[in-house]
C-alpha cells in the first residue's frame, strides 16, 4: 500500500500484535516494522530492554505494561503538523501488544 | 489486545517519554560517570590526605613483617586506585578504541555504567587495603626490642627490659614485673631479642 499524504491529526488507532510487526532482535532490543494504519507510511520502532534514567543501579525497565507506544514516524510531512512536534509523520497513535 | 484503546494523547506521551530518555540518556550516564568519578575521587583524597600513615616512623615501629605487609598492601592500593581512575575516565570520556559504526547510544550508555560500576567495585577494593594497611600500621605487633639477660654471682639469670639504673641497682621489666638486679654482683650481662 502507497503512502497517503493525508492531513495531520492526533487520533488514536486500535493495538496491533508484536508477531504482526515481524520482531527482529537488535543489539539493544527488539525492532518491529509497523505500518501506519492512517496513512500507511512504514518505519521501525526499536523497543529497548532499558534505559538508564535513574539511580545508576537502576535500570529502569520500559516494557513494564507489556505493550509499545508508536506515534506515526514515516518520516513524511503531512500538512498541518506542528513544527515542534518531536514525531515526523500523520499523527496517528497506536500500540504494539506482546 | 483485551485492554480498551489507549487515547492518542496517552500514547504519545508515553512514547515522548522513551523517545526523550533515550536521546538524553548517553549524554546523562556519561555526566553521571563524571560525578561518580569526582565523588569517589575527593572522598579518597580526603582519605589519603588525612590517612594516619605519616611515613618512615609509623612503618618502623612495627615488626618487619608487618611493615613489609603495609608496604605491599599500599602498593596494591595504589595500583587498585590506577586501575580505578581508568574505568572512572572510561566512563566518563569513553573508550579508547574506535567505536564501531553500527553502535548505538544506548548500548554506549550501558558500557559507561557498567564502567562506572567496575570502578566503583574497583574503588571499593583499593580503599579495603589502604584500610587494612593503616589498621596494621595501628594495631599489628610493634618491632621486638631488645632485652637484657643479667646472670649473677650465684648463676641465677634474670631476663627483662632495662627500665632504670640507680645506686648501682638494674631494673629490668620482666614479663611485667619489676626485678632489681645489683650490677656489682653481675658475672654476665649481654643483649637478647627474646626472653626465654
Amino acid at each position: 500500500m502507497e503512502h497517503k499524504p493525508i492531513q495531520f491529526e492526533v487520533r488514536s488507532f486500535d493495538d496491533v500484535s508484536a508477531a504482526d510487526c515481524s520482531p527482529q532482535q537488535t543489539v539493544d532490543g527488539i525492532e518491529y516494522a509497523v505500518m501506519c494504519p492512517a496513512c500507511n507510511g512504514r518505519f521501525t520502532v526499536e523497543e529497548v530492554g532499558s534505559i538508564y534514567r535513574k539511580a545508576p543501579f537502576a535500570k529502569q525497565a520500559k516494557p513494564a505494561s507489556g505493550v509499545v507506544n508508536v506515534v506515526c514516524e514515516c518520516g513524511e510531512e503531512h500538512t498541518g503538523r506542528p513544527p515542534a512536534d518531536p514525531f515526523v509523520g500523520c499523527g496517528a497513535a497506536w500500540r504494539i501488544w506482546k | 489486545m483485551t485492554e480498551p484503546r489507549a487515547s492518542a494523547r496517552q500514547i504519545r506521551e508515553a512514547a515522548e517519554r522513551v523517545k526523550k530518555n533515550r536521546e538524553a540518556e548517553l549524554a546523562l550516564t556519561r555526566a553521571r560517570a563524571t560525578s561518580w568519578a569526582k565523588g569517589t575521587g575527593g572522598i579518597l583524597a580526603t582519605g589519603l590526605a588525612f590517612g594516619t600513615i605519616r611515613g618512615r616512623s609509623n612503618i618502623s615501629e612495627l615488626q618487619p613483617y608487618v611493615a613489609r605487609w603495609v608496604g605491599g598492601l599500599l602498593l596494591a592500593a595504589m595500583l587498585i586506585g590506577i586501575v580505578a581512575v581508568f574505568f572512572f575516565f572510561r566512563a566518563a570520556y569513553g573508550r579508547l578504541t574506535p567505536i564501531p559504526p553500527e553502535t548505538t547510544d544506548h548500548t554506549l550508555a550501558a558500557q559507561t555504567m557498567k564502567d562506572v560500576r567496575v570502578g566503583l567495585g574497583v574503588a571499593a577494593l583499593g580503599t579495603t587495603l589502604l584500610v587494612t594497611a593503616v589498621g596494621l600500621t595501628w594495631y599489628g605487633p610493634s618491632r621486638a626490642h631488645p632485652h637484657l639477660v643479667v646472670v649473677d654471682e650465684g648463676g641465677t639469670s634474670w631476663c627483662g627490659d632495662p627500665i632504670r639504673t640507680v645506686d648501682g641497682l638494674l631494673t629490668l621489666n620482666a614479663n611485667g614485673q619489676e626485678v632489681q638486679v645489683s650490677l656489682a654482683e653481675a658475672v654476665q650481662i649481654r643483649p637478647v631479642t627474646t626472653c626465654p
